[in-house]
C-alpha cells in the first residue's frame, strides 16, 4: 500500500461524502485513467495545505454541472445563477473536500493549516499532481487533482467502503460512500 | 419566533446551514446571517438569539474566538453555540466543547446529521 493509494482513497471518500451530502449527487470513479481536462467551460477551485506539510487539492467541474449543483444546494432559485454564486459554492465544496481528506490522511489530533480557496476557469496549471475523474449518475463530469502525498501521515492503509483498486465500468456501480455494499465490485 | 444567527464567510454555506436548520425543525425561525465573528457579535448586541451556529474558520474573528467571546459574557449563558468545521479533529472538538460549544459538527452537514443534535432545541 503506497501513499498514493491512500490519497486516492481519501479523495474518493471526500468527494463522495461531500457531493452526496451537500448536493445529493452520487458519484463514481471514471474508468479512464487520464480524465478529460480540456473541457472549455471548466471552473476550478484550489486550496493549498500549508502545514504540517505542503500540498494542494483542486476540484473542477463544468459550468453546467455547477449550475446543477447550485440548484441542489439552494433549491429553486429566483434569479439566474451568477458567476459569484458558482465560485462561492465551488469554494465551499473544495473546502469541505480538503477538510475531509485531511481528516482521513493525518492522525487524530494532528492539526493542519489550510489556505484560502483560489478560483479560475479552464484547467489550472499545476506542479506535480494526480488527477482523478468522477462521473455523476446523469453523465456529469467532476474532476479533482491533488498532491497530498506528503500529508499521508497515517501508518495504516485507509479502508474506504465502496472503493476498490479497479474503477467501475458498470452502470450499476455507483459510489455511495456509506450506504452501498456492492458498489465498485 | 426563534432568532438564529448563522455565521460563515461563505454565502453558500450560510444558505445551506439555514436550509438544514429549517428541515431540522427551525422552519419558522428568523435567521440572521453573518460573514464573520465580528458581524455575529454585532447581531447579538442588536437582539438576543436562541441559537448561534458558526463556522470554525472565518476571516477576522473566527468561530473559536467568537465562542470564547460569547462564553465570556454571562448574558449569553443560555444560548447554545453550534460549531461547524470542515475538518473532523477530535482534539479540536474536545477543546471547543470545553470552551462551551453545544455541539461540534463536521462538514458536509446535512439535515440528517443536524436533526438528532438539534432535536432538544427545536
Amino acid at each position: 500500500m503506497t501513499s498514493s493509494d491512500n490519497v486516492a482513497k481519501a479523495v474518493f471518500k471526500a468527494m463522495s461524502d461531500t457531493f452526496e451530502g451537500m448536493a445529493f449527487v452520487q458519484i463514481s470513479r471514471q474508468e479512464d485513467q487520464t480524465p478529460v481536462t480540456d473541457s472549455p467551460d471548466l471552473i476550478w477551485s484550489r486550496v493549498d495545505v500549508e502545514a504540517p506539510a505542503k500540498g494542494f487539492l483542486v476540484v473542477a467541474y463544468t459550468r453546467e454541472m455547477g449550475v446543477h449543483i447550485v440548484e441542489s444546494l439552494y433549491g429553486i432559485m429566483d434569479e439566474p445563477c451568477t458567476k459569484e454564486v458558482l465560485e462561492d459554492s465551488l469554494n465551499e465544496i473544495v473546502n469541505t473536500v480538503i477538510g475531509r481528506c485531511m481528516s482521513l490522511l493525518v492522525p487524530e489530533g494532528q492539526t493542519f493549516e489550510l489556505g484560502l480557496p483560489q478560483t479560475g476557469e479552464g484547467w489550472p496549471e499545476m506542479e506535480t499532481a494526480t488527477t482523478y475523474g468522477f462521473s455523476t449518475m446523469d453523465g456529469g463530469l467532476l474532476l479533482a487533482a491533488a498532491d497530498l502525498k506528503d500529508l499521508d501521515l497515517n501508518e495504516e492503509p485507509l479502508v474506504v467502503e465502496g472503493y476498490s483498486d479497479e474503477p467501475s465500468s458498470s452502470d450499476d456501480d455507483w459510489g455511495s460512500s456509506d450506504t452501498q455494499d456492492d458498489g465498485w465490485g | 419566533m426563534k432568532r438564529i444567527i448563522v455565521a460563515d464567510d461563505s454565502g453558500t454555506a450560510r444558505m445551506f446551514i439555514v436550509r438544514c436548520l429549517q428541515i431540522a425543525g427551525f422552519d419558522g425561525a428568523h435567521f440572521v446571517e453573518a460573514k464573520n465573528g465580528t458581524e455575529a457579535l454585532v447581531a447579538l448586541e442588536e437582539a438576543p438569539a436562541d441559537l448561534l451556529v458558526t463556522d470554525l474558520f472565518m476571516p477576522e474573528v473566527g468561530g473559536e474566538e467568537l465562542l470564547r467571546r460569547v462564553r465570556g459574557q454571562s448574558k449569553y449563558d443560555a444560548m447554545p453555540v453550534l460549531v461547524i468545521t470542515s475538518a473532523k479533529n477530535p482534539a479540536k472538538e474536545k477543546e471547543l466543547m470545553e470552551l462551551g460549544a453545544y455541539a461540534v459538527i463536521s462538514k458536509p452537514i446535512s439535515p440528517a446529521t443536524m436533526v438528532p443534535i438539534l432535536e432538544a432545541l427545536s
